[in-house]
């Protein structure tokens, strides 16, 4: 059976334009992702803002 | 001559389980990101070897194949909370130019070193969430800037390589989008997502 595509609504004009080297999914684990994030320098900072919209949100504040 | 098996029983004795042959320099930052470590070896040893033991680029290009089977979870089939926060991370992406699209989804582990709790495809530019990243807003929040690090990256760079992790472009990337995302919610523009948001 023939394997469908993935995103059959995506032109295929975008994925032509990937070269032999050039890597289609760029995966990353959990780990990696809290540590990139943590290299920011913006982790806190995220964490406090959206803590605060989150509580605003609920109303809670 | 020592067969397959016995060239594989050697290098994992000696080299490791985690040890794959280097053949180019191109794949040390997916290598390493799978979880192992590319080793040199003089050419006529590497051609020897190679018949038996895993290369870099077989590595990453297995990696790719398997991540291919990455599937949509449809909307309707999602927890109210993954929903939520997945409207979340469109939210966000909206904010960025060219971003295809925000999926929940399963998918496969990069290798069988690592799970896979984001990805993103630069062939559709859309952005995959694993369902477990979807259960708390700071995990979907963290997936969102490291993932639009990488779509803004490749917007910028002509050089596919240096949109991709450990790249400096792909961390300056980031620290311009996590800043983004801090004004943006500091300007209430997620309010309205984060009513059903489960921070941790």
């Amino acid at each position: 059976m023939p394997r469908q595509p993935l995103y059959p609504h995506v032109p295929k004009s975008r994925m032509a334009r990937l070269s032999q080297d050039e890597l289609r999914f760029l995966p990353d684990s959990p780990e990696v992702l809290a540590q990139t994030v943590r290299a920011t320098g913006y982790q806190d900072k995220l964490a406090t803002v959206f803590q605060e919209a989150i509580a605003r949100a609920k109303k809670l504040k | 001559m020592a067969t397959t098996m016995q060239l594989q029983e050697a290098w994992h004795k000696v080299i490791g389980d985690d040890a794959v042959i280097r053949t180019s320099a191109r794949w040390d930052g997916m290598v390493k990101h799978l979880g192992y470590i590319s080793i040199d070896l003089p050419e006529r040893v590497k051609d020897n070897l190679s018949r038996a033991i895993t290369t870099d680029r077989q590595l990453v290009m297995k990696s790719q194949e398997a991540l291919r089977e990455a599937k949509v979870v449809p909307e309707s089939k999602l927890t109210k909370t993954a929903w939520a926060h997945l409207k979340l991370a469109r939210a966000i992406a909206s904010h960025f130019t060219d971003v295809a699209g925000v999926h929940g989804a399963v998918i496969p582990p990069a290798s069988d070193r690592t799970r896979t709790a984001g990805l993103y495809d630069r062939g559709t530019q859309e952005i995959m969430l694993h369902l477990e990243t979807l259960a708390h807003a700071r995990s979907t929040i963290d997936a969102m800037v490291h993932e639009l690090g990488h779509h803004v990256a490749s917007m910028r760079v002509d050089d596919p390589l240096k949109a991709e992790d450990l790249q400096p472009t792909h961390s300056e990337a980031m620290t311009f989008v996590a800043a983004r995302i801090i004004g943006l919610t500091a300007e209430k523009k997620f309010d309205e997502y984060l009513k059903e948001a489960v921070w941790q």
